[in-house]
């Protein structure tokens, strides 16, 4: 087992090498970002002191190595948007506020995906399960700028029920402005979500002790809902840690539709005004994030099935 | 089975109402911005106190440039402006027109210091839309880009007031000697800086020239003030109202330069040092740096309030009656959203008064009884350039280059139909462009361009392809044309797209190339755009600054040079009369228009749409976006 986790550990680290050395390299092919940031009428003196204070005017391979060994100790740099900020320090700030959306997203797509899954289930080859799945191909086929703008549209244009936008204050109206992205990034994993839920139900809803029970006399409810949901879950709840992940990454164009100050808006920021350092940032920990989750699970698969680690 | 036999598993419907609660736990738990720090009592700056001094003479103006406050000026700071309330042809909205262009920029009578009775608009926070700032600050030294979201408080020794003239602001005269090297400002007396830090006396201009000069400066100027600014000089004293400004050559536009244009607008030096900002030569200290991104204070109608990090920025009125304005609403909000689609249901849901929306959304807007606003001046310069003319010495420049010789240009500059362009895109609002850098309200203008530009650069394809025979290429010839978004012009991609279509049409092979703005950029400055057009845009300013940008050949990243551009830029920057700077930008200008050095297409008007339900007018440039919000107009 030692070993397995250390061989896992050490392939963890390379896999982040390679991620940095991806994005370090993704952030400097598409232009000095010096270029975009100063203005058409800054000379080229202006242009070589930028370059020296940002350490753009040393060889790549310099800089690399630099931004590698400072990354190491947490030190990211500063950021060229926001120059009195540390670009770790601003890419923390915001993570509340995108766990908060991808929180309510989960809550949105569990609402939703599991009573539709096993209504669909329940209800197979009938008007209710092909209305759940037309529900669900729109989901997943649907571009999520669109949805988002669909759904401002409605409920807070045509409806007025909602804010169109921003975060709010603090309190009630934090969480109102939250529903409009939380839906439309809820409704893509929705889909993904209750497909698996109905594909698990019918399984389970054929098998031999759902039968028994409701010989035994067992109420339908109980039987649908206690016994056989119980048992389609696994499945459902091992995605949804998949699913996490997805959307704390995933919240770019929401973020971004509905200004909505996450992690996501800060990443289009950052790209849109060649914010070298917070891409870097922001690439690096959402890989440590998707490392590390990975590394735990295989951990936890093997801890628990012998025959993995010695595969 | 029914529906009303399902119930949802308990452990399900726990789950759900404990996420939902930990996260309605979270909204609330988030801690607010922190307020701006404001001085505690009897810690008030020693300027707050002391008795402004007796300011001394000015300096005896040079004759020329010398401008006087007149001596009584009983009208408020903002002279009625002659501008007009017409439909907007074909969609019925309402555009507020600029007004009549000017052929020299004259700084315009001093404004008095008037305090306004307060208005009681119907609404008391003005809230505004607009894209995300380049850089997220409430610094000056954000940057030129970012002016209009700093403007609300600060103010400069002059104004670029709200038809792009200069006008008199912190300084109600100036004055020069013989050959320009020196500028003196008298500065007005009285003007208080925000949250009680004291009158804006010299030692403030003197601090704010420092800060201009700071190394972290992301403008352009920052150099040039380091280059050109030997000494700032107090007559009076650090408590007078008088400043020098010695500089290390002639600078005849000084008066430009110290606008509120190029973001020289002036800073609380009381409120740098008693927060712990330290100056070493041009490096500012982190405290100081935090301070002026935290807790900006300036002298401007509206006070800094609070800065939601890539939400928005809130102002609110000082606490005393500002000298120059009192704006109509007592509170401003400017918001950032990058969506333009996000800004339009802003707008419409009420959730903001007014907003940057794209012409190709204005008709969502328009039919919900929102009204297109047009700034008073054409605030966006769209060019083309033709790549691979470098000095002739350049290692990379190539005579044998098609777009080397000027028949070829002027070609390509007849294959265009700018009229269908302005039509298409601009419905018919843009101002057609006579040469890149020249315009009639700027020096150096040329008032036979308007007779002579038809015969010159008009629509005529077949003339065009008969040119490019008989420049030797029958067959036409290939080219690259990049192409990037710029901001304030979304149709940028469709116009290059549309022009790469007129070129086609006259036999040019065409290899269109979208590319991000940074890819352009390091190619022109790298010299490696030979064979390669592009369309531009730039903003509404002096030409001295066009013509160094794309033109001389010291620049970071010059269009189109030559010998003849390099020395009339050289001997421009010395030049020590108003009539000789003139003369060289005309000449330049002539130059430019003859080779045909580039492809003037227009200039754009700024257009934003406002709910004219709570706002009755809103005069502005629209140079850099909405800007001016002191003298919107409340519907009462």
């Amino acid at each position: 087992m030692q070993r397995y986790i250390i061989v896992r550990l050490f392939q963890s680290l390379i896999v982040l090498f390679a991620v940095s050395i991806i994005i370090f390299g993704l952030a400097r092919v598409s232009g000095n970002p010096m270029d975009v940031l100063l203005p058409d009428d800054a000379g080229p003196e202006e242009f070589e002191l930028m370059q020296q204070k940002w350490g753009l005017d040393k060889p790549l391979h310099i800089q690399y190595f630099a931004f590698l060994g400072n990354a190491l100790t947490g030190d990211f740099g500063r950021s060229v948007q926001h120059p009195t900020r540390e670009a770790l320090e601003l890419v923390l700030k915001r993570f509340p506020a995108t766990l908060m959306l991808a929180g309510l997203a989960l809550v949105v797509s569990i609402a939703i995906a599991f009573p539709v899954g096993v209504l669909s289930a329940v209800k197979k080859d009938s008007m209710p399960d092909y209305v759940a799945k037309t529900f669900a191909l729109m989901g997943q086929s649907a571009p999520s700028f669109w949805v988002a703008i669909m759904l401002m549209w409605l409920f807070a244009v045509q409806l007025n029920w909602l804010p169109t936008s921003g975060r709010g204050d603090p309190g009630i109206d934090r969480f109102v402005h939250l529903i409009l992205p939380a839906l439309a990034i809820g409704w893509y994993q929705v889909a993904a979500l209750m497909r698996l839920v109905r594909s698990s139900m019918l399984e389970v809803l054929d098998s031999e002790f759902i039968k028994l029970a409701r010989l035994k006399g067992v109420s339908e409810a109980r039987v649908v809902w206690k016994h056989a949901l119980r048992n389609a879950s696994i499945a459902p709840v091992t995605l949804l840690g998949l699913l996490v992940a997805q959307l704390v990454t995933g919240t770019v164009v929401t973020e971004t539709v509905f200004s909505y100050p996450g992690v996501g808006l800060l990443a289009v920021d950052a790209i849109r005004n060649r914010d070298f350092q917070v891409m870097q940032t922001i690439v690096l920990v959402f890989a440590v994030i998707f490392v590390g989750i990975n590394l735990f699970v295989d951990i936890i698969y093997a801890y628990i099935d012998p025959r993995i680690r010695y595969a | 089975m029914t529906l009303s036999r399902i119930s949802l598993p308990r452990w399900l419907v726990l789950s759900v109402i404990v996420v939902s609660l930990v996260a309605l736990v979270a909204c609330g738990a988030s801690a607010p911005e922190p307020a701006p720090a404001v001085p505690a009592a009897g810690e008030a700056p020693a300027a707050a106190s002391a008795a402004p001094s007796q300011p001394a003479q000015p300096a005896q103006p040079a004759e020329p440039m010398t401008r006087s406050e007149p001596a009584a000026a009983p009208e408020p700071a903002q002279p009625e402006p002659q501008a007009t309330v017409s439909a907007v042809v074909g969609q019925g909205a309402i555009g507020v027109g600029a007004k009549e262009a000017t052929a020299t920029p004259a700084p315009t009578a001093v404004p008095a210091a008037v305090a306004e009775t307060p208005a009681e608009p119907a609404i008391s926070q003005l809230r505004v839309s607009r894209g995300p700032t380049t850089r997220d600050l409430a610094d000056p030294i954000a940057g030129r880009g970012d002016l209009p979201v700093i403007l609300p408080m600060f103010e400069g020794l002059v104004q670029f007031d709200q038809y792009t003239d200069s006008v008199s602001m912190l300084a109600p005269e100036w004055s020069a000697n013989d050959d320009f090297t020196v500028w003196t400002f008298k500065l007005r007396e009285g003007v208080q800086f925000h949250k009680d830090w004291g009158e804006m006396t010299a030692k403030d201009v003197e601090h704010t020239m420092w800060q201009e000069r700071r190394n972290d400066h992301f403008d352009g100027r920052a150099a040039t003030w380091r280059d050109l600014l030997r000494e700032v000089v107090m007559p009076d004293g650090p408590e007078g109202h008088v400043v020098e400004l010695h500089l290390n050559k002639p600078e005849p536009i000084m008066t430009t330069y110290m606008s509120t244009n190029y973001t020289t607008v002036i800073r609380s030096k009381d409120h740098w040092d008693a927060n712990g900002g330290v100056m070493t030569g041009f490096e500012a200290n982190d405290a100081g740096i935090k301070l002026m991104a935290n807790d900006p204070i300036g002298t401007g109608p509206y006070q800094f309030a609070e800065h939601a990090e890539a939400q928005y920025l809130r102002y609110e009125q000082p606490a005393v009656t500002h000298w120059r304005k009192t704006p109509d609403f007592p509170e401003l909000r400017i918001n950032f959203v990058a969506e333009p689609s996000t800004q339009l249901a802003q707008l419409v849901t009420g959730e903001v008064h007014a907003a940057e929306i794209p012409r190709d959304l204005q008709v969502g807007a328009l039919s919900r009884g929102m009204v297109v606003v047009l700034g008073t001046t054409p605030a966006i310069r769209l060019v083309g350039f033709f790549g691979g003319n470098y000095l002739p010495d350049n290692p990379n420049f190539d005579a044998s280059e098609p777009m080397t010789i000027p028949l070829v240009r002027e070609a390509m500059n007849r294959a265009i139909d700018r009229q269908e362009i302005n039509d298409v895109f601009f419905n018919g609002r843009a101002e057609l462009m006579m040469q890149t850098h020249s315009h009639a309200k700027f020096p150096g203008w040329q008032p036979s361009w308007l007779d002579t530009f038809e015969a010159d650069y008009g629509y005529d394809p077949e003339k065009a392809k008969a040119q490019l025979a008989e420049a030797g290429f029958p067959e036409g010839f290939e080219i690259t044309q990049l192409s990037y978004p710029r901001p304030g012009l979304p149709e940028m991609l469709d116009i290059a797209e549309l022009v790469a279509d007129y070129w086609r049409e006259i036999g040019i092979e065409v290899d269109f190339q979208p590319v991000e703005t940074a890819v352009y950029s390091s190619k022109l400055r790298a010299k490696e755009v030979n064979n390669t057009a592009w369309l531009h845009t730039g903003s509404f300013t002096e030409p001295t600054r066009a013509i160094f940008v794309y033109h001389y050949s010291g620049a970071r990243s010059p269009r189109y040079e030559s010998p003849f551009f390099t020395e009339k830029y050289e001997a421009l920057e010395i030049a020590a009369t108003t009539e000789e700077r003139d003369d060289l930008i005309r000449e330049m200008g002539e130059n430019c228009y003859e080779v045909y050095c580039s492809i003037p297409l227009h200039w754009v008007p700024f257009e934003f749409m406002i709910n004219p339900e709570i706002i009755e007018e809103w005069l502005t440039p629209g140079v850099f976006g909405v800007r001016d919000f002191e003298y919107v107009k409340a519907v009462k």
